[in-house]
């Protein structure tokens, strides 16, 4: 099977507060492999914004539960991942 | 686009998935004291509708505390003329939904309504409400402090400081707890 016929899940990236001001963007979909783990987003996301990494103590969210940034744990399709930096509320 | 701007289009689909989270709320609303409710909004949060909400005609409380959070004029970084709140609304209505509960098993609360305000605040404006009965005064005011410690650990709300000089900077709050 190619790459171009390789199956793939949609994954909506959600960042907030001062991330969105280094990705430009509030959310974007992107296309994955369907193997593809947490922590393999998370590096596909620090090499396309590696300013991120600038960010101390963000939280990785799925579907609104926080999760670990190197979990092997593979992404489904339609998965809500968000990145949460330091919450100020209250 | 600006950074405001670009604040300004993520509300909207903030407020879409706040929306989608209320829809997506099971039956256990109905185990609570109040009813369900929006808990992260744009509006204006009106106290006399958060009081007539308290008002308990089976007296089974004997103590109403209502603490309210407001914009003050100095903050982080200096003086302050307006607050921006931005959230994670989905996530947010979920965590204060569950704040809630864990506070009347505590507590033995019978009334309870928090709200939290997002958006561009005002000096003055209220930013937060916490607003719950019980039956005595002691754990009302215990219940209260309580739930507001929980939101500064646990709700994905994020505030940024438009300041007098002219700037805008983000508070640098706390990593959110996990349980």
């Amino acid at each position: 099977m190619t790459s171009q016929t390789m199956p793939k899940i949609r994954v909506t990236v959600l960042y907030f507060a001062y991330i969105h001001e280094t990705t430009r963007k509030k959310e974007e979909i992107m296309e994955l492999s369907t193997n593809t783990s947490i922590k393999d987003l998370i590096s596909i996301i620090l090499t396309r914004y590696p300013n991120i990494k600038n960010i101390k103590n963000i939280k990785i969210c799925v579907n609104c539960h926080i999760v670990n940034s190197n979990s092997a744990s593979i992404l489904k399709n339609e998965d809500e991942v968000a990145l949460l930096p330091p919450i100020s509320g209250g | 686009m600006s950074s405001r701007d670009l604040q300004k289009e993520t509300n909207k689909f903030e407020l879409k998935s706040g929306n989608d989270s209320r829809n997506s709320m099971n039956n256990n609303d109905s185990l609570e004291p109040s009813s369900p409710s929006q808990r992260i909004t744009e509006s204006e949060i009106d106290l006399n509708n958060v009081l007539d909400s308290m008002v308990d005609i089976e007296g089974q409380s004997g103590a109403t505390v209502i603490f309210v959070g407001t914009v003050r004029n100095f903050g982080m970084h200096g003086k302050v003329k307006e607050m921006y709140y931005e959230s994670y609304s989905k996530m947010a209505e979920k965590k204060i939904k569950n704040i809630e509960k864990l506070a009347i098993e505590k507590y033995g609360i019978k009334k309870i309504k928090i709200v939290h305000r997002i958006g561009e605040l005002a000096l003055g404006n209220n930013s937060v409400i916490i607003a719950l009965s019980t039956p005595h005064s002691k754990d009302a005011f215990k219940a209260c402090k309580y739930i507001l410690a929980k939101i500064k650990q646990e709700v994905p709300i994020w505030k940024k400081e438009i300041l007098s000089k002219g700037d805008e900077k983000w508070v640098e709050g706390k990593s959110i707890k996990t349980n």
